[in-house]
């Protein structure tokens, strides 16, 4: 976690990071460990309150698509005009570094 | 052995899943399927020596069936832990608060379940159990423990064995179409059967063996995994 918590440093204060939310493919690409190794940090990173990760919703067809509710198994996709099971949807996680992972910087 | 050209559609199911998988990692990165959760590294070299000892040791009358049971829970321990969104692997093989388990593993959050194809039906824990007898089928008796098990826990169960009884067969089926009848909170919990000889099949050929997980679930839900016991 603690190397993850340096890369992730190193990534928003380099050229790379142009502000807004951080892809964890591009994360994982610029620290050069395997996407879902480092996602077990990020977990863990937002457990302690450092960052929050922010869920995309997504039809199968690539349409963005709202949040499942967690009673209802689907969802529906307005450009589509379709609703689809929740297992059809992709999701793209991103992370969201809180005011504590920003003091942790200085 | 395995019956009724389980290698052939387990090998066209997950090369079709990996084409699609790939496509949606093009397109999400940011994403997780199968493809990109699970680490063949090595090619099973380690669970090519434990097949070997399996097979070497029931040949040999030499060995207990504790021994055969502790070689069959090594390969299963090694391959599950290739799996990358396990957060913690427990072989027990001693009584816990569910029982006699040999396994229990702890996925680091839902997304585990969400790649298997569970996405919202999520159990509260994993467990699985070996057994490796030379002569003996795995028999009903046993499932009826497992079922037992998989509700106190609300457990996704895997139950490796080299082979089964009818009964046992039709236990799982029961347990796995009347579950909803039988306990009040049933998400995720599911008795999924696997045999030596399908494992055998996913590392001889260096598949993606969560591919072969997710296809199992799949199959046990309706039981025509039966099919292929």
């Amino acid at each position: 976690m603690t190397a993850t918590r340096s890369c992730l440093k190193r990534y928003l204060e380099s050229d790379s990071f142009r502000g807004g939310l951080v892809g964890i493919s591009e994360l994982s690409n610029f620290c050069g460990v395997k996407q879902s190794n480092l996602y077990k940090d990020l977990v863990e990173l937002q457990r302690i309150g450092e960052i929050q990760i922010v869920e995309r919703y997504w039809c199968p067809e690539s349409h963005s698509v709202s949040r499942p509710d967690i009673n209802d198994n689907s969802v529906f996709c307005e450009e589509c005009n379709l609703k689809y099971s929740s297992n059809d949807l992709i999701i793209e996680f991103y992370i969201y570094p809180l005011p504590k992972f920003i003091t942790h910087k200085h | 052995m395995v019956k009724n050209g389980f290698s052939d559609q387990i090998l066209e199911y997950i090369d079709k899943s990996k084409k699609i998988d790939s496509r949606i990692l093009e397109a999400h990165p940011n994403s997780f399927n199968c493809l990109n959760t699970f680490t063949l590294g090595d090619g099973y070299i380690d669970e090519k020596i434990d097949l070997l000892n399996i097979k070497n040791s029931s040949k040999s009358s030499k060995k207990t069936t504790k021994q055969r049971g502790n070689d069959l829970e090594s390969l299963i321990k090694k391959i599950f832990r290739r799996l990358d969104l396990i957060s913690s692997f427990e072989v027990t093989g001693r009584d816990t608060a569910l029982g006699q388990i040999d396994i229990n593993l702890v996925p680091i959050n839902n997304i585990l379940f969400d790649t298997w194809g569970m996405r919202n039906e999520y159990p509260i824990s994993i467990i699985g159990e070996c057994k490796n007898y030379t002569d003996e089928k795995a028999s009903r008796p046993e499932i009826e423990k497992s079922c037992w098990r998989a509700c106190k826990g609300r457990a996704l169960s895997f139950f490796i064995a080299k082979d089964y009884t009818a009964d046992a067969l039709k236990e799982i089926g029961y347990f796995n179409h009347q579950k909803g009848a039988i306990f009040h909170d049933f998400s995720g919990v599911l008795i999924v059967p696997m045999t030596l000889g399908m494992i055998e099949v996913i590392i001889d050929n260096n598949c993606n063996f969560s591919y072969f997980v997710k296809w199992s679930i799949q199959n046990s839900r309706n039981m025509s995994i039966v099919n292929y016991l």
